[in-house]
C-alpha cells in the first residue's frame, strides 16, 4: 500500500519537476500524457482496493473514490484542453512549463486531499492547492490576474489559517475522549459527548469559514469568483469542479464528526443559512454580471449553496447532493471548456460583444445548448431529479416556505442565465466581428461533448456502482 | 506571561521590528512550556519559532520594503489612537470567550493571548492601507494560532508543525513575491488599487 502512494506522490513530484525545468513542446505533452496514465492507474489501484489504508495519513473510502474518479475524468479534459488553449495563445515555452508543473501538482493535491485520512494531513494539502492554484490563476499575466491571484492567495490562506484553528480547537475539544490521533474514521465513529457546546460550535464555525473559500459558499466565496473571471478557461474549469469539490469532501467529513452529536441540529441550520444565502448571493450579482465567466461561476455558486442546502436536509438530500455534484462537475467543466472557445472568437468576455455563436460554430452551438439544459436542471439532465430529491428532502423536513424562496431565487437565476447564454447563442453581430471572428474546427468541442454525454448518461440512468457507492459514502450518517 | 500582552497591545504601532520580538517571546514560550515533548520536536519548534518568526520573516519583509521604496508610514484607515482603543476591546473579548471555553485542556492564559493574537491579526488587515501591513497583520494572525497550537503542545504531532512551518515559509514568500510584481505594476502599494474586478 505504501509502494503505491509513494509511487503515485514520487511520480507527481517527478512529472511536475520535469514539466516545470524542461521547457521543449515534446517533453511537455509527454509529461501531460504520463501524467494522466500515472492518476488512471492510481485511481484504478484504489477502486480495486476499496477502502484501503495508507500509511495511516490516507484512507480512500466511497466519498474520496467517486470525487477522484470525476477529477481523474475532468483532468483528461482539462489537459487537451490546456494545450489548445496554449497553442491558439501562442504562449511562451516558460509559461507553458510553469503552468503544466503546477497544474500536475494542483491535480495531485486534490486527489491527497480527498484520500486524506488525517485531519491535519488534508489541511496541508489544501493549503498546497491555493499555492498551485494561484499560479495557474496568474497565467495570463496582466493587471487584473495580479489583482485576482492576490485576493485569492491572501484570503485563501487566512480563510484556511482559521480552518485551522478551528481543527485545534476540535482537537482540544475531542482530546478528552481519546480521539486526539485526529483521523477523521475514528472522530466519525465515536459518539463525541459535547460538553462544552460553545468550543465546538466556534470550531465549526471556522473550519466552516476555511472551506467556504475552496467550496465557494457564502462567506467567503468573492474570491473563488473573481479568481473564474481571470484564470484561462481550463483551470476554471478545474476551480470550478475539483476545486469546489475538494472544498465540500472537506467540509462533508468535519459534518460526519458531529453528525451524530447533540449538536447535529445546530450545525444543519449554520448550512442552510450558508447554502441559502449563497443562492440568494448568486441570484442578486449575477443581474448586474457583464462578463460570461463570472456568470457561470455565480451558477457554481448557486450549485454549491444548494448542495450546503442538501447536506443540512440529511436522508435523501445527502444522496442527491453528491449525486449532483458529480453532474454538476461534468456539465460545468464542459461549459468552461466551451467558453474558451468564446474569449478566442470574440476576442472579449463581455456578454455584449458576443453573439451568432451557434451560426458561426454549429457544433459548439449545440454542445453550448446542451450544457444549459444540463446545468439548469431542465429535464432531463440529471440534475432536474437530484434538485427535485433535495426539495422533496425539504418539504419533508418542514421547510416548505424556504423551499418555496430557494425556488424562487432559482427561477431568477435560469431567467438571467438563459437570457445570457441565449445571447451568445443568437444575439446578431455586426460585420467586423464576424469577419474577425476565429474558425473553431469541430474537434475542439469533442471532449466536451464527451463530458456532457457522460453527465446526461449518469443523470438518466446511475449505473448501480455509482448509487451503492454513493449510499456507501454516506455510512458515518445517522439513519 | 504577561508579557504577551504587552507585546499585542503594543503592536498596533505596527512595526516589523515587533514581529521579530513576538518571535523571540514564542520561542521562549516554547522553550519554557513544552520541555516535556521529545527532543525532535522541540528542536523544530525551537528552530521554528527562533529562526523563521524573529529572523527569516522580518528581515525578509525588511528587504521587501527596501527594494520597493516603501514609505515608512503605516497610513491605517483609522487613526492610531482609535486602534489602540479597539484593539484593548478586541483583547478583553478574547479573555472573556477564553474564560468561557477554558477546560482541563485549555489554559486562560494561552487561549487569550492566542484570541488575542489572532483578532488583532485581523484588525490590522481590515484597517491598514498598504499590502505589506497586510502581510505583517497575517504574520501576527499567525504567531496567535501558533500559541493556540502550543496549548495543544504536548501531544502536538509532527504534521502540525511542518504545516505550519509549510504555511509561513509558502505564504510569505510567496506574498513577497507578488507584493515585488505588483510593485512593478502600480506605483505604491495600496490596497485601493486592487479594485478593478467588480460586478
Amino acid at each position: 500500500m505504501i509502494m503505491e502512494l509513494l509511487m503515485y506522490s514520487g511520480g507527481i513530484l517527478t512529472l511536475s519537476a520535469i514539466a516545470f525545468f524542461v521547457r521543449n513542446k515534446i517533453v511537455q505533452v509527454l509529461a501531460a500524457s504520463l501524467f494522466l496514465v500515472l492518476q488512471w492507474a492510481f485511481n484504478t489501484f484504489l477502486l480495486f482496493n476499496q477502502g484501503v489504508v495508507l500509511m495511516n495519513y490516507f484512507k480512500a473510502d466511497s466519498l474520496a473514490l467517486i470525487f477522484i474518479t470525476v477529477l481523474s475524468i475532468t483532468s483528461i479534459a482539462t489537459v487537451i484542453n490546456s494545450f489548445v488553449y496554449f497553442e491558439k495563445r501562442k504562449d511562451k515555452l516558460l509559461h507553458r512549463s510553469v503552468y503544466l508543473g503546477s497544474l500536475i501538482a494542483f491535480i495531485g493535491c486534490m486527489t491527497g486531499v480527498f484520500i486524506a485520512g488525517n485531519i491535519f494531513v488534508m489541511w496541508i494539502l489544501a493549503e498546497a492547492t491555493t499555492l498551485c492554484i494561484a499560479i495557474l490563476i496568474y497565467h495570463e499575466r496582466h493587471i487584473e490576474s495580479i489583482e485576482a491571484t492576490w485576493k485569492y492567495v491572501f484570503v485563501s490562506t487566512i480563510g484556511l489559517s482559521f480552518s485551522f484553528i478551528g481543527i485545534l480547537l476540535l482537537d482540544i475539544a475531542a482530546t478528552g475522549f481519546g480521539g486526539n490521533n485526529l483521523l477523521f474514521s475514528k472522530l466519525a465513529n465515536q459518539a463525541i459527548n459535547i460538553d462544552n457546546a460553545l468550543l465546538f460550535q466556534i470550531s465549526f464555525l471556522m473550519i466552516l469559514i476555511g472551506f467556504s473559500v475552496k467550496m465557494g459558499v457564502f462567506p467567503l466565496h468573492t474570491v473563488c469568483i473573481d479568481a473564474h473571471s481571470v484564470a484561462p478557461s481550463p483551470v476554471s474549469a478545474m476551480i470550478s469542479t475539483s476545486l469546489m469539490n475538494v472544498g465540500f469532501v472537506a467540509l462533508f467529513r468535519f459534518y460526519f464528526i458531529f453528525a451524530k452529536t447533540s449538536l447535529a441540529g445546530w450545525i444543519d441550520h449554520v448550512l442552510l443559512i450558508v447554502g441559502f444565502l449563497s443562492i440568494l448571493v448568486a441570484a442578486v450579482y449575477m443581474i448586474k454580471v457583464k462578463n460570461y465567466k463570472r456568470l457561470i461561476a455565480y451558477s457554481s455558486v448557486e450549485h454549491m449553496g444548494l448542495s450546503a442546502v442538501g447536506i443540512a436536509m440529511g436522508g435523501v438530500g445527502c444522496f442527491a447532493v453528491i449525486l449532483h455534484l458529480i453532474l454538476h462537475s461534468f456539465t460545468k467543466a464542459g461549459i468552461f471548456f466551451q467558453v474558451a472557445q468564446f474569449i478566442r472568437m470574440f476576442k472579449t468576455k463581455r456578454i455584449y460583444g458576443a453573439g451568432e455563436y451557434f451560426r458561426m460554430n454549429p457544433f459548439g452551438g449545440i454542445v453550448v445548448l446542451m450544457a444549459f439544459f444540463l446545468i439548469l436542471g431542465i429535464p432531463p439532465s440529471g440534475m432536474f431529479f437530484t434538485e427535485l430529491m433535495i426539495f422533496k428532502a425539504m418539504i419533508a423536513g418542514g421547510y416548505l416556505w424556504l423551499c418555496c424562496i430557494i425556488l424562487l431565487l432559482m427561477c431568477f437565476i435560469i431567467w438571467i442565465f438563459g437570457k445570457n447564454i441565449l445571447k451568445i447563442l443568437f444575439q446578431p453581430v455586426s460585420d467586423s466581428v464576424r469577419a474577425h471572428a476565429e474558425k473553431i474546427s469541430f474537434w475542439e468541442s469533442v471532449p466536451q461533448f464527451v463530458l456532457l454525454v457522460l453527465a446526461l448518461y449518469i443523470g438518466i440512468h446511475p449505473p448501480e456502482i455509482i448509487v451503492t457507492t454513493i449510499h456507501d459514502a454516506l455510512i458515518y450518517l445517522p439513519k | 506571561m504577561t508579557l504577551f500582552y504587552i507585546a499585542i497591545s503594543g503592536r498596533m504601532f505596527a512595526v516589523i521590528n515587533l514581529l521579530a520580538v513576538q518571535g523571540i517571546l514564542l520561542f521562549g514560550v516554547a522553550f519554557l512550556t513544552l520541555r516535556e515533548i521529545n527532543l525532535v520536536n522541540f528542536l523544530v519548534i525551537l528552530i521554528e519559532t527562533l529562526v523563521f518568526k524573529a529572523i527569516v520573516v522580518p528581515y525578509f519583509f525588511k528587504r521587501v520594503i527596501r527594494t520597493n521604496n516603501i514609505k515608512r508610514e503605516v497610513e491605517p484607515y483609522i487613526s492610531g489612537y482609535n486602534s489602540l482603543i479597539i484593539v484593548s476591546v478586541l483583547i478583553f473579548l478574547s479573555f472573556i470567550l477564553s474564560f468561557n471555553l477554558q477546560n482541563a485542556q485549555l489554559k486562560v492564559t494561552f487561549l487569550t493571548a492566542a484570541f488575542s493574537g489572532i483578532a488583532t491579526g485581523l484588525f490590522l488587515i481590515v484597517s491598514r492601507k498598504k499590502l505589506i501591513t497586510h502581510t505583517v497583520g497575517y504574520m501576527v494572525l499567525e504567531n496567535g494560532i501558533v500559541i493556540l497550537s502550543f496549548s495543544v503542545g504536548k501531544e502536538m504531532p509532527m504534521a502540525v508543525n511542518a504545516g505550519i512551518l509549510l504555511d509561513i515559509l509558502i505564504s510569505v514568500l510567496l506574498f513577497g513575491l507578488f507584493i515585488n510584481k505588483i510593485a512593478s505594476v502600480y506605483k505604491d502599494l495600496e490596497i485601493s488599487h486592487l479594485s478593478k474586478l467588480s460586478d
